[in-house]
């Protein structure tokens, strides 16, 4: 009976600390996963913040208003007139 | 003695009885008179609220280039408490923000843990102020409106400022219009808290933002762009006090263009005189002059009452109606003349000829047909229409100023678009700006636009638009015409009512036509307030409408006809 008693108990005692034991781990595996679950995070928000200055950037230097004022500063001007052909313009004149 | 016992039990129970009252009442009152403030105390304490703002769906050009996007930029504010040398802090800050330091120092004295200093700063402003290093500076990021073409389309596309309560909110244009649909709704995150304050982890309770919906335009950029600067250069050139163009896609009613000046940059909407906002495309009702001709005429056409070669037989001179004397704009005079010259010509006695064969009932029929007196039903806010009055009241002074367009007024959109029903074979079409809404999730909705309602039979317009096409060949504005190509067009100059007659120095010039005739893919109207070199439409207004047409033409590559 005492036997019985005693080896119950070790046996209790054992599982107490296997699961404790498996408790730690779980924590500590999930702590460390919040952890880089906050950086992926954080660093999904700094990115989605650098996109959308980079898109400014992209649509300032894109703008119409931009390329004209560059267009000018380097001394494009755009043709007043055009041509328009009247009558059509024979081609393959040797065969 | 067992009566004093008894007494005594009485009062005990009497007691017991009272405690028990006092508190049922106390629990009633907490428990029902106070429940609602004292649950809403409590979700105070144990919840924080974090609003999610939802982000603003953007304005496409026809190309899908953003004419309205969203930036970031921050707003920094500051402990004043944490400040010790408050005149050299304001000074580094001052220097950074280009602000008056001393008005930065008075900031600083004010006895709160927060203040605000500036917002709507851009990036490079906020690393530029962060590198200062300065006690109790913090920042907080915000999205905000951003127009990449600046004043591009500004009267169209509209602005975005803030309402009662703070929150963002479009005015005027598209932004006002489409509001509700831009603007999205805001998400929310409550965080749980225990009793001391502190932050229950993984106890976070959210409310999704839904993001607004894009809008695309039929707006193209390019002939945008081509308006816009030629707008400006001559409302500059003619002494202008401001002018407006109007783009057709002459088929379809889509607004491809649509130019004012003044502008405003909707950026920095606050900085512009407040009556700019207003599109004068949409709200301003003027007297439209000579360009209202080609629609009485061809309601005449229409009527079969003239022909383009019918004679006018009162136009040998000045015509006097009571104490009126209706002249043409030269005070010169054709006897004779045929119907085809009166527009060419822009003959007002012929054309008192012509309102004298309609009628007055006729009139205000073809009137309404050609959409007076109602909203073009553009979608676009603040649209404003004229009157037009029952035949009943009118006298005979008013049909014939009515035929050569005076004493009658309307917009620029619902002239425009009146004259567009001739470029479409008499079918007057609803302009629309907007052509489709793309949800957040990517699914594309189609606007759909209703068919069109008849102004004139098609061979009356098709006979109109040959007398357009003379107008611009043989008439006034035929110095300025484009070489090789032909354009149905009409010239403008109405005089402005002030005080209860017309002044003769200061008009509206003004241009409508559409081009190629034979099968209309623009239709343009230019106008100029009071403009100074010239008072005539044809020496101001046409020569930008055929600058305009220049860059259309190679634009949309139009053959010469």
């Amino acid at each position: 009976m005492k036997k019985l008693v005693t080896s119950s108990s070790i046996l209790l005692i054992a599982i107490a600390v296997i699961t404790q034991g498996v408790v730690i781990y779980i924590s500590n595996t999930s702590a460390a996963d919040s952890i880089r679950a906050t950086k992926v995070s954080l660093k999904l928000n700094e990115l989605s913040e650098e996109n959308i200055n980079i898109e400014s950037k992209i649509l300032t230097f894109a703008s119409y208003q931009a390329v004209a004022s560059r267009a000018a500063v380097l001394g494009f001007e755009s043709t007043r007139d055009f041509v328009s052909v009247y009558d059509p313009v024979t081609v393959a004149l040797s065969r | 003695m067992r009566q004093a016992n008894s007494t005594r039990a009485g009062f005990v129970i009497f007691g017991i009885f009272i405690l028990y009252a006092v508190l049922c009442a106390r629990l009633f009152y907490w428990q029902v008179i106070q429940a609602q403030s004292l649950s809403e105390l409590g979700r105070a304490q144990s919840l924080e609220a974090l609003e999610i703002p939802s982000l603003r769906g953007q304005i496409l050009a026809a190309d899908n280039f953003p004419l309205a996007a969203n930036t970031i930029s921050y707003l920094v504010y500051t402990n004043p408490k944490l400040s010790r040398d408050k005149k050299d802090y304001s000074e580094r800050l001052g220097k950074v923000l280009d602000v008056d330091p001393a008005s930065l120092s008075a900031k600083l004295t004010q006895n709160l843990f927060w203040i605000k200093l500036a917002q709507n700063l851009a990036p490079l402003k906020k690393e530029e102020i962060a590198k200062l290093n300065l006690p109790g500076i913090g920042f907080e990021q915000q999205y905000s409106r951003f127009y990449p073409e600046a004043s591009m389309a500004a009267h169209l596309i509209g602005f975005v400022g803030r309402d009662d309560q703070g929150h963002a909110h479009g005015y005027f244009g598209v932004e006002g219009e489409y509001n509700s649909q831009l603007s999205g709704r805001n998400g929310a995150k409550y965080g749980v808290r225990d009793a001391l304050g502190n932050e229950i982890l993984g106890d976070v309770r959210e409310i999704s933002k839904i993001d607004g919906r894009t809008i695309r335009l039929t707006l193209d950029r390019t002939v945008q762009y081509s308006v816009d600067t030629k707008l400006a250069e001559g409302v500059e050139k003619y002494g202008a006090d401001g002018g407006s163009v109007i783009v057709l896609d002459s088929e379809s009613g889509a607004v491809l263009a649509m130019a004012s000046y003044p502008t405003f940059n909707p950026q920095k909407y606050y900085e512009a005189d407040p009556s700019t906002y207003k599109n004068p495309v949409l709200s301003s009702l003027y007297e439209p002059g000579s360009t209202f001709k080609v629609l009485v005429m061809a309601s005449a056409i229409d009527l079969g009452r003239v022909k383009p070669d019918t004679r006018c037989t009162i136009c040998a001179g000045p015509i006097q109606m009571g104490e009126y004397k209706i002249k043409t704009w030269n005070d010169k005079y054709n006897p004779g003349i045929n119907m085809n010259d009166v527009i060419v010509h822009s003959d007002n006695t012929g054309m008192v000829y012509v309102g004298q064969k309609i009628g007055v009932k006729n009139m205000v029929s073809y009137l309404k047909r050609f959409g007076l007196g109602e909203p073009t039903g553009i979608d676009l806010q603040g649209e404003a229409t004229g009157v037009v009055r029952d035949p009943e009241s009118w006298h005979l002074i008013d049909l014939a100023t009515t035929s050569f367009g005076q004493g009658v007024s309307l917009t620029p959109i619902q002239l425009v678009a009146a004259v567009n029903s001739l470029a479409n074979d008499g079918v007057r079409l609803t302009p629309y700006v907007v052509s489709q809404i793309v949800t957040p999730d990517g699914k594309t909705i189609d606007i759909k636009h209703e068919g069109g309602s008849r102004t004139v039979s098609a061979v009356a317009a098709k006979t109109v638009t040959s007398m357009m096409v003379n107008a611009v060949e043989f008439g006034e504005a035929k110095w300025t015409k484009i070489k090789g190509y032909k354009i149905a067009g009409k010239t403008g100059t109405a005089q402005i009512p002030v005080a209860g007659h017309y002044d003769p120095n200061q008009t509206v010039a003004s241009f409508v036509g559409f081009f190629p005739p034979s099968r209309p893919k623009i239709t343009m109207f230019v106008l100029l307030n009071h403009p100074r070199t010239s008072i005539y439409g044809s020496e101001t207004a046409a020569p930008i409408f055929f600058n305009i047409a220049r860059d259309l033409i190679k634009y949309y590559n139009l053959p010469p006809e």
